[in-house]
């Protein structure tokens, strides 16, 4: 019996499944129906695959009948999670922000920080991409989409310019 | 009925009214690129300023609009694996892959033209058959309608290949979340957890985005290369639009399945495009290089998801049941403009519903040459670092995300399905089931539920209903026994150790 890392996954999912059944106890009949079904099929499911995943020799991994893109294979594993630990601090990083400094201030500073540290861009590249995504959020979106943006705290507590 | 055809043309053409349907293919062009903003956010926007408007011009405006964002919504995909809109989530699957190979044009040449013919296959679909639509839509009742979406998630099941529990389980779910919110009948909340942001259940544009756009941004930062491996932009659009011509086949094909699809009220293009991709894999004889950019992967879902627009005006104009999220807002604009769908719309207004067959071509075409025009300098930005338009995306992404309840929970699960998409997409899980189990899972309950309220146990008894299980067991079948003699896809199973 071998376990592999994405048996963590099937484990989640299957739990997943096991949570919804026990939650759904409380439904009344007709809104429980559906989500004992649905819920316990997928547990069933879970289990099944459980069993044939620590019993299999091979993990597959290849897009063979997947339909689905394939991930990229190249980078060792280990490098690969390092990796999305850092993408997904950015992406966190941009939350935080956007829930302090709201939406506007967060996309600037973010594009200003991400183009010199990730992208390793000139000041020259960094300044006119910056300046770019500051049209298009105040100009296009802004103006002619009326697009909503997340507001950030410190627009809540304080007045600030109107282009901001 | 020629003679209100000719007449609603010539009303068309009028410059005034007909710069107003460019104004809406103007503005769909943007929206349908810009990932998360939908085509029914720039309805909406049109909405306010039709007051009072010329009906003719109004309606030509709306379904300007309507009907390039299928069409625009496939260059975000092709480029960026990103989709513009829900209908251009199945686009990815081999569109993504040809530019990455160095042949976006070619890809965008097959995309632009299979939808611009779609499109002109659904205005087509709808104008022959106005006279029987009527009694068609009767004869589909909810046991029907069950069954339809049960066919919509057994297609996708099959498509997963050899990976069926991994593709059963994402289905279901697809199908566990679509459960979040209030049940269909009594309106009781399950899975809230008392969170308000959850009382109306997760936006479809937040899933798709968080399933398959921030995945594929995040791969491309972690291999932290270029989207397009060959440096040049392939083989062009003319190759493209031929490859259309080649398989005309699947063209027409898939064009009628997208119509048939639309006509279907709440189906809609997220299904469309899906089922339209199921059934050219299904169907082809040589089918290893679906998924790694097949061509034939992507005439499939943009006839599909071009055609539905017009199947979707048909119980939109006839029964006023709008066809599709796009048709709820033109039912909104029939509201503003006075006009009362039925029967007047076949008879005494016949030259409306012309004016919006007329428009939904015409814009068809006018797309087809505006995308032509955008995506080769567009295409250009494959051959640029990732980390210099990555905030680009990022920030279309979160904002479009963010379109949908203007809630923080949007941002929220964005990231939640974003996580667990990059998760399945790494484990070899299959990301399309969930998408589609999600899609039908509240039409499947819904139907289920008045099956059993207005008929008892007898609608599985029904004809329509027989028809379609035969047809779904028979499609799983074959399906699966053809994906373990000749499997789908292009690479063979490989052990890794993680």
């Amino acid at each position: 019996m071998k376990f592999r890392l994405g048996t963590l996954l099937t484990v989640f999912v299957t739990l997943l499944f096991g949570y919804a059944l026990f939650e759904a106890r409380d439904f009344p009949t007709q809104a429980q129906i559906y989500a004992v079904t649905v819920a316990g099929t997928g547990f069933i499911f879970g289990i099944i695959t459980l069993v044939i995943e620590l019993r299999a020799k091979t993990t597959w991994v290849g897009q063979e009948g997947l339909l689905d893109l394939a991930p990229d294979r190249s980078t060792p594993p280990a490098v690969v999670y390092m990796r999305a630990l850092r993408v997904l601090g950015w992406i966190l990083g941009l939350y935080l922000c956007i829930w302090i400094l709201g939406f506007k201030i967060a996309i600037f500073l973010f594009f200003l920080l991400f183009l010199k540290l990730e992208g390793r861009a000139g000041w020259l590249l960094t300044g006119i991409l910056t300046a770019i995504a500051a049209y298009l959020m105040v100009f296009q979106f802004e103006q002619r989409l009326s697009i909503f943006w997340p507001e950030g705290l410190i627009e809540r507590y304080f007045e600030l310019p109107g282009f901001l | 009925m020629l003679d209100a055809a000719g007449q609603a043309l010539v009303m068309l053409l009028d410059p005034f009214r007909f710069g107003l349907m460019c104004l809406g293919v103007a503005m769909g062009l943007v929206i349908g690129i810009l990932p998360g903003l939908a085509g029914m956010v720039g309805l909406a926007l049109l909405l306010p300023f039709i007051y009072g408007m010329d009906v003719h011009a109004a309606l030509a405006m709306m379904m300007g609009l309507a009907a390039i964002t299928c069409t625009s919504d496939t260059i975000p995909a092709v480029l960026f694996g990103v989709p513009g809109t829900t209908s251009s989530v199945a686009t990815i699957l081999d569109g993504y892959p040809m530019a990455k190979k160095g042949e976006a044009g070619r890809a965008f040449g097959a995309a632009f033209i299979a939808s611009m013919i779609g499109g002109l296959f659904g205005a087509l679909i709808l104008t022959l058959s106005l006279p029987i639509a009527r009694p068609i839509v009767l004869a589909c009742g909810s046991p029907e309608f069950f069954m339809l979406c049960m066919l919509g998630i057994g297609m996708v099941a099959v498509l997963t290949g050899r990976r069926p529990m991994q593709g059963a389980m994402a289905a279901a779910v697809g199908l566990l979340l679509a459960a979040i919110g209030p049940g269909p009948t009594q309106g009781y909340m399950r899975y809230t957890f008392d969170l308000i942001y959850l009382f109306g259940g997760i936006p479809l544009v937040v899933m798709a985005l968080g399933l398959f756009a921030l995945p594929e941004v995040a791969d491309l930062l972690i291999r932290g290369t270029t989207i397009s491996e060959v440096p040049r932009l392939g083989k062009g659009f003319i190759e493209g639009a031929k490859d259309v011509f080649r398989h005309w086949a699947i063209t027409l094909r898939c064009s009628a399945l997208g119509a048939y699809i639309g006509f279907i009220p709440g189906l809609g293009g997220s299904v469309a495009n899906w089922l339209a991709y199921g059934h050219v894999v299904q169907t082809s004889r040589d089918r290893e290089s679906f998924g790694t950019g097949d061509v034939r992967g992507v005439i499939a879902p943009e006839a599909a998801n071009n055609a539905k627009e017009g199947g979707a005006l048909i119980p939109t104009i006839v029964f006023g049941i709008p066809g599709s999220g796009h048709m709820v807002l033109i039912l909104a604009a029939f509201l503003i403009l006075g006009i009362n769908p039925g029967p007047e719309m076949l008879t005494t207004r016949l030259d409306l519903t012309f004016t919006l067959i007329w428009s939904l071509a015409i814009a068809n075409v006018l797309a087809t040459g505006a995308c032509f025009l955008l995506s080769r300098p567009l295409a250009q930005l494959t051959t640029v670092r990732v980390q210099y338009w990555a905030p680009f995306i990022l920030m279309l992404v979160i904002l479009g995300a963010f379109q949908s309840t203007r809630h923080w929970g949007d941002l929220i699960a964005l990231l939640g399905l974003g996580l667990f998409g990059w998760l399945m997409k790494r484990q070899a899980w299959p990301r399309p089931p969930l998408l589609v189990g999600f899609v039908l899972g509240k039409y499947a309950e819904r139907y289920l539920y008045r099956s059993i309220a207005s008929y008892g146990a007898e609608w599985v008894t029904f004809p329509g209903v027989i028809g379609i299980g035969v047809f779904i067991i028979v499609s799983l079948v074959m399906g699966l026994r053809w994906q373990r003699q000749k499997p789908v896809g292009a690479q063979a199973p490989q052990e890794v150790e993680e």
